[in-house]
């Protein structure tokens, strides 16, 4: 039974399956150290794509795989329609978009946040833009 | 120095070896991580100042996160499974920084609240005891 990884997944390798350590990739960004100066620091991560054949029905159930077999699809029960909508929240989650702002994730107007707290713009970035200039001015609200 | 925003910021814990977010959080603090101290004051010291020295332990952190709770939710219903089978799990939090920097905890105690007022939405409180150095 299989299934096949929608996003990527950071890895904990003190308890990833051995079968999947030679898929582990890395990402490397610079970090400062108070004493040996700029450092290149890396985070193992599995990338979109992978198959996993362990915990396939937990993987599908929590938005971060689909199906690669038709014994993975029995499984797991759900519909087409009902994995896309986990996949989706499972990838709102790991963007780290907090309930708020829920709503313009769902509709593709953001992406994410950037360093500054400002949206990251999504596909539909137009769409948030058109709405923020047709929006009616906000009425000062009447003195009691 | 840049200024970090808390907006981003991810709470992550382990399942099957890789990372999953929690979902649904409003805030996550991590407090605690302490050097602990003994004191030295002696009974004939002059000095009204009490003294101390480092005994060379420091007390890990804390991590506690708010967030709406959803039962049907996977990440909530592995994190309410660690109350019944005590696993140690590691955590991850990810900045929102340029890197993105994250850091590593060690979960070893497990801590689940649970709020239902009339004018709010189903919230939960998590708290993670943990161990040794964040990596």
């Amino acid at each position: 039974m299989q299934a096949e990884l929608v996003i990527e997944l950071d890895v904990d390798t003190e308890n990833l399956p051995a079968y999947l350590r030679d898929k582990i990739r890395l990402k490397f960004f610079e970090s400062v150290h108070p004493h040996n100066g700029k450092v290149k620091k890396s985070v193992p991560y599995l990338p979109a794509g992978t198959t996993v054949t362990h915990d396939v029905v937990g993987y599908i159930a929590r938005g971060q795989a689909i199906p690669a077999d038709d014994e993975a699809k029995a499984a797991c029960g759900f519909s087409p329609e009902e994995i896309a909508i986990r996949t989706h929240k499972y990838r709102r989650q790991a963007a780290g978009i907090w309930p708020e702002d829920y709503h313009l994730f769902d509709a593709g107007m953001i992406s994410g946040y950037n360093l500054d707290g400002t949206y990251r713009p999504g596909p539909n970035w137009a769409a948030y833009q058109a709405s923020e200039k047709t929006a009616p001015a906000t009425e000062a609200s009447a003195p009691i | 120095m840049a200024i970090i925003k808390s907006k981003g910021t991810v709470l992550s814990m382990s399942i099957s070896g890789t990372y999953t977010a929690i979902s649904n959080l409003t805030s996550v603090d991590i407090s605690d991580e302490k050097t602990i101290t003994f004191g030295t004051e002696v009974i004939n010291q002059t000095d009204p100042y009490k003294t101390k020295m480092s005994s060379g332990y420091t007390d890990p952190p804390t991590i506690k996160a708010e967030g709406f709770f959803d039962p049907s939710n996977a990440s909530w219903q592995a994190y309410e499974g660690l109350l019944t089978s005590h696993t140690e799990t590691n955590f991850k939090v990810t900045y929102t920084d340029s890197a993105p920097t994250s850091k590593v905890y060690k979960g070893v105690g497990f801590g689940l609240d649970k709020k239902m007022a009339m004018t709010d939405g189903v919230k939960a409180n998590i708290t993670i005891e943990t161990s040794g150095a964040p990596t």
